[in-house]
């Protein structure tokens, strides 16, 4: 694929030099005309390099990422390269006896090729406390492995240096996180505790070890000891539940083999011995890179799709740049025609220039994409370290070579596309007109070319149409009737002229991107996602400026009559606004630029604005009015934790008056028919209900209120549950969310995300086996506890559930949560009880997606910087075109302030008008958004008017700057010189 | 002597959206092979429509035109291309130099063009020296004077050999003293060489110099001067 691509890059290039050869006289003008105007070139150059940049930035994220978790996969799995295990229901491994082990590793090194060795291991999790400084770590990893088995899975290291692992009865190695957390050192002893067992083992450490090597699997803050301590800990002498298996080659050779060994062993060891079937291959290594890696791409396709904005503004710069450099040639091209020259030939002479450009932008654009990734990951570092706990990803800064050439590939091709489309707009010139530089007449209303272009459109349109309904795809069905509504109006400028039509086409372009559609019953159900932002973007701020450009007149009248008792002014004011006003397609193009960027910006902006002012909502929603959720380690109970929270003996450090309320929960795993995954039932009573606030996103009709909902489910003999709702499975502390657990695919249909819905029967199976039928009526808002909700009788009838692990802390308003829910764990750690305080983990958790969300608006500002730089370039050429006018205007009595006045107010004009299409379309925009997504959960709508009017300034800002040179080289002009300008 | 060019009912209109313009109104017109012709006549006579229409710049509305006896309103835009790169020659007000080439660079064009790029830089070179550039051959426009302008495009006019000369205001942008040597360049070379030479111009003096003088107004050709 790769050598493809370079192939037919080098082809092409090839090709045009071959012919540019055949064309010297061509080629050589071409090239010539790249150093002609050396500040041209470098402009266009950039504008060109937008592109690429994009792509080349799009990609090397991707390849950070990728190395970020190749190096921590690598790093974590060192030598193993396949690992077998199974687990319960509850998440428990399960055990194997040592003997069929032993067979097993046996069949293994016999039968299966590429493997060096293979070690069982005991792995589990269990709360750690250190009595000394009553630190806990409430579900601790630990691995249990016999040092003498093999030492083909690397070494053990203390700072750096390797370290010979030898531990005595009861002795432990900690990794340093586990060392911090516990703030456990050498020679320290560690309670291990089991709260099944209500029993706990006594150890000591003997040495704080580095977390990479043999001991990295797992991940850090964990516990290395014998083999027999494990088993001891989990009270399961002479088992393993844990195989390990290295293959030959070192870290990276041996992912190569880790597909084929996890497959043989599955095959030729595993399936064939029935003793060995109740464990699995867990994974190999390459199939933990493959999914990391897939699960990375979304970085890449997200910055790809948020930098789209800025591609589209690049490839308009460049046309806008290129019809600029035609009009400038126009008198010499006409003259050149005029000689003989044919209209391919002065194809040719620009498209020799344009892949000169091409390639400078191509090669530009990939290190200036480089470098804004890494200002991004330098920027994005407090995202990591503070949110995801990961080290710096300026440390894995990577791009590979395959990364440039596909940038420099793809960047290339929409470059010379650029180029190609506007040459061809430039070479169509009328030669009589371009020798004396006399403007193009309007486009003729009965223009047969346009006329078919015309039906072209509709044909498009139509077809797009009906693959977007075919498919119920939003994408193709909004594009394909917004064709539709361009190619009418412009069959229909052959009556009514171009601005009642295309003022008519801009309204219902608007119209039909502004409206609900859902709301009418328009294409439902369709799939929407993230092209649909992009689309309404470019269709949106078409439409507006189709307005904007075609009712000039509008605007110039309204102004004369604002500035109608200021003569002098007046007269500056409309001399500058008829500039842009009459030069449609440039002025157009440029003020398209601007909104476009502007409107991405704003409705980011306003996403972010929701979700900051209604994060007290979404705490409340989430918290259910409780500060801290705990849960205990599976299947332990506490039945009183209300007694011992007022028993000083039993909690010294915890009192009930710390709390408004304490409710319990029971809860357990559950199965569900056709489906391997299980989910939890949690069991509620009358307290819960009373002393909660938990929303609900919908619930069934017959019900009237959210009470009455719960209320239903807490009948005796409740048929009925309550879950999440779909979507909003993961990110919570327990369980897998209902919604993604039931089934997929299976009983209840497929794709069960989608297929729950209230109503929804699903049959569970209990511990006996049999069949339960319960109905969902009503879907939570909040995700942190997933599962389905039943009352504490239904689950303890139905399913056997009595056991109390999940605990809601209301806490009072005086004590700290985050203080409180630290003394839950110390005082409660023998139960494994884990805590989460809500606000801190929402807040954590928003402020890291509000990071990214700013960054998305740095990248999409890139587009800003684009059209500022296409403002000035603007300006530029028409100060250097204006001079004979502006020396009439000197010679009339016009200041030289009052030039440069005109110049900034024209400007300003094209900036204004965009920066307020931009803003309100995207305010547009964020209001739908919130009308269809967070309306319905009660979120308040709101528009952060301080962001949005600071990018305005900010954007105004750099454009006066950037327009501030041409307006003074215009002001400048002498009027005497002028009027002698040729 | 044959007609190298030859005209009969030529109407040409101009669509500008608001307003249609009739520039030529039926008009007739023949050159000989080897004359010189001179146009003149007031501001939107239709005199550079006219010289615009005859050399296939540009499309007649209604009319017939021949041109080395062929018709040229029945030629594609591509044939046209062709024959004004082989048989033409072109002199306008403004130059319109290619501001990237050097001069003989400039004159070299038409020949690449035309696809005679044998000897095209010594026939350039010889162009040059003949209207007095033979030092100036690697300088771009920007470092000439208006007269040596102009005195490049004769070359690149010449270059070609070709059959006719369109002169559309040649000396229009100069002073009287490089406009009266233009001319003697002009009137010489179409003495040595022979070709067919139209000359569009607004004033009487420079008209004088060619064999035959045509007043034109309204679109038409109104009367013959000398």
């Amino acid at each position: 694929m790769m050598l493809a691509l370079i192939g037919l890059l080098v082809l092409f290039v090839i090709f045009i030099l071959v012919d540019a050869y055949r064309y010297k006289v061509l080629f050589k003008i071409g090239v010539r005309n790249i150093l002609r105007r050396k500040g041209n070139t470098i402009i266009v150059i950039m504008g060109l390099m937008v592109a690429t940049a994009i792509i080349s930035s799009s990609l090397s994220v991707g390849d950070t990422m990728d190395s970020m978790v190749e190096d921590e996969i690598y790093e974590e799995w060192h030598l193993t390269d396949v690992i077998i295990y199974n687990v319960t229901a509850e998440g428990d491994y399960i055990p194997m006896p040592y003997r069929t082990y032993n067979h097993m590793k046996s069949g293994i090194m016999e039968i299966v090729e590429n493997v060096e060795d293979v070690c069982g291991e005991i792995h589990g999790h269990l709360p750690i406390f250190n009595p000394e400084t009553a630190l806990v770590r409430p579900n601790a990893l630990f691995i249990g492995m016999d040092f003498n088995e093999s030492d083909a899975f690397g070494n053990f290291y203390v700072n750096g240096e390797v370290y010979e692992p030898a531990l005595g009865d009861m002795e432990i190695f900690i990794d340093e996180r586990l060392s911090n957390e516990l703030d456990a050192n050498k020679g320290d002893y560690l309670w291990l505790i089991n709260p099944e067992q209500g029993d706990y083992l006594n150890l000591t450490v003997k040495e704080v070890i580095d977390n990479s090597g043999r001991a990295a699997f797992g991940g850090p803050s964990k516990i290395i000891m014998n083999l027999e301590d494990a088993q001891m800990a989990l009270a399961i002498p002479d088992q393993i539940n844990f195989v390990r298996v290295a293959s030959i080659g070192d870290v990276h050779e041996g992912a190569l083999y880790s597909d084929q060994i996890a497959s043989d062993i599955d095959e030729l060891v595993i399936q064939v011995n029935p003793a060995y079937r109740s464990l699995g291959v867990g994974e190999s290594k390459n199939q933990i890179l493959e999914t990391y890696r897939q699960d990375m791409s979304l970085f890449t396709d997200l910055f790809f799709i948020f930098g789209t904005f800025s591609i589209v503004a690049g490839i308009i710069l460049a046309i806008n740049i290129f019809v600029m450099l035609g009009e400038e040639r126009k008198s010499e091209m006409g003259m050149a025609r005029a000689v003989g020259m044919k209209r391919i030939s002065l194809q040719r002479t620009f498209s020799y220039e344009g892949l000169v450009y091409a390639i400078a932008a191509s090669i530009v654009g990939i290190f200036v994409g480089i470098g804004v990734t890494y200002t991004i990951f330098y920027l994005l570092e407090d995202v990591f370290v503070n949110v995801g706990g990961g080290s710096s990803l300026l440390d894995y800064f990577t791009v590979k070579i395959e990364s440039m050439i596909i940038a420099f590939g793809a960047g290339f091709i929409l470059t010379m596309g650029t180029i190609y489309f506007s040459v061809r707009r430039i070479s169509n010139l009328n030669i009589v007109r371009a020798i004396r530089d006399i403007p193009e007449p309007p486009l003729s209303k009965t223009s047969s070319k346009f006329f078919y272009m015309a039906l072209l459109t509709l044909v498009f349109g139509g077809m797009a149409t009906m693959m977007g309904m075919r498919n119920e795809m939003l994408a193709p069905a909004l594009t394909g009737t917004s064709l539709l509504i361009i190619g009418t109006g412009m069959i229909f400028r052959r009556w009514i002229g171009d601005r009642i039509s295309f003022t008519v086409v801009g309204v219902f372009l608007l119209l039909w991107w502004l409206l609900p559609l859902q709301r009418y019953g328009i294409f439902v159900g369709y799939e929407g996602g993230l092209p649909i932002f992009i689309l309404s973007g470019l269709f949106i701020v078409t439409a507006g400026v189709l307005i904007v450009m075609l009712n000039g007149e509008i605007i110039t009248n309204l102004i004369e009559k604002v500035f109608s008792s200021e003569k002098s002014f007046k007269a500056v004011v409309v001399s500058a606004i008829s500039h842009p006003i009459k030069e449609r397609f440039r002025t157009g193009m440029t003020i398209f630029i601007f909104a476009l960027i502007i409107f991405a910006i704003t409705v980011m902006g306003m996403i972010v604005g929701i979700f900051d002012t209604n994060m007290a909502l979404i705490i409340e929603e989430q918290s259910g009015g409780y500060e801290i959720f705990g849960v205990t380690m599976m299947g332990v109970s506490i039945d009183n934790i209300h007694e011992l929270i007022e028993n000083e003996t039993a909690t010294p450090n915890l009192s009930m008056d710390y709390f408004n309320h304490i409710d319990t929960a029971y809860s357990d795993s559950v199965d569900i028919y056709g489906s391997s995954d299980g989910s939890l039932a949690i069991g509620i009573d009358e307290n819960f209900v009373d002393n909660s606030t938990f929303g609900m996103a919908s619930y069934l009709e017959e019900y009237d209120s959210a009470r009455d909902v719960w209320n239903a489910v807490l009948e005796p003999n409740s048929p009925y549950v309550i879950t999440n709702a779909p979507g909003l499975g993961g990110g919570g502390m327990m369980g897998g969310g209902a919604a993604s657990q039931v089934g997929a695919g299976e009983s209840v249909g497929a794709g069960i995300d989608d297929e729950l819905e209230l109503g929804s029967i699903i049959t569970f199976i209990n511990r006996d086996g049999e069949a339960v039928e319960k109905t969902v009526i009503g879907f939570m808002e909040q995700n942190l506890i997933q599962g389905f909700f039943m009352s504490k009788e239904t689950a303890e009838n139905d399913f056997g559930i009595t056991s109390t692990t999940v605990f809601f802390f209301n806490v009072r308003e005086e004590y700290d949560p985050d203080d409180i829910a630290r003394i839950i764990n110390q005082e409660f750690f023998e139960y494994g009880l884990q805590t989460i305080v809500v606000d801190t983990i929402i807040r954590d958790a928003l402020s890291a997606a509000f990071m990214f969300f700013d960054l998305f608006q740095g990248y999409m500002a890139l587009g800003l910087v684009i059209g500022i730089a296409g403002l000035g370039v603007i300006s530029l050429r028409a100060a250097h075109e204006r001079r004979m006018e502006i020396g009439i205007m000197r010679a009339v009595g016009f200041e030289r302030n009052m030039i440069r006045y005109s110049f900034l107010i024209e400007n300003s004009f094209i900036t204004i008008v965009g920066i307020l299409l931009g803003t309100v379309f995207g305010i547009a925009i964020g209001w739908l958004l919130w009308n269809s997504l967070f309306n319905p959960m009660g979120w308040e709508f709101t528009i952060p008017w301080f962001s949005i009017i600071s990018i305005g300034i900010i954007a105004y800002g750099a454009m006066l700057l950037t327009a501030m040179p041409s307006a003074n080289k215009a002001s400048k002009v002498s009027a005497a010189e002028a009027l002698r300008f040729d | 002597m044959k007609n190298m060019i030859y005209a009969e009912g030529v109407h040409k209109y101009y669509d500008t959206g608001e307003v249609k313009v009739h520039a030529l109104r039926g008009l007739n017109l023949s050159v000989k092979d080897g004359e010189m012709v001179a146009i003149i006549g007031p501001s939107g006579a239709g005199k550079t429509t006219l010289m615009n229409c005859l050399s296939g710049l540009d499309t007649i509305s209604d009319g017939k035109i021949w041109l080395d006896g062929k018709n040229l309103v029945n030629m594609s835009d591509k044939e046209k291309t062709r024959m004004r790169a082989q048989k033409m020659g072109f002199i306008f007000q403004f130059y319109n130099l290619l501001p990237v080439l050097t001069a003989v660079e400039n004159v070299e064009v038409p020949l690449l063009l035309s696809g005679k790029s044998k000897d095209a830089r010594r026939r350039a070179e010889k162009a040059l020296n003949i209207v007095g550039l033979g030092h100036r051959y690697d300088h771009r426009p920007s470092a000439l004077s208006g007269g040596e302008r102009q005195r490049v495009t004769i070359a690149r006019a010449l270059v070609n050999e070709p059959d006719i000369i369109w002169a559309d205001e040649p000396t229009g942008d100069l002073d009287s003293k490089t406009s009266e040597r233009i001319l003697d360049i002009l009137v010489k070379l179409n003495e040595m060489i022979g070709h067919t030479m139209v000359l569009i111009t607004h004033e009487r003096d420079i008209a004088e110099r060619a064999d035959r003088i045509l007043y034109m107004e309204n679109g038409v050709i109104k009367k013959r001067l000398k």
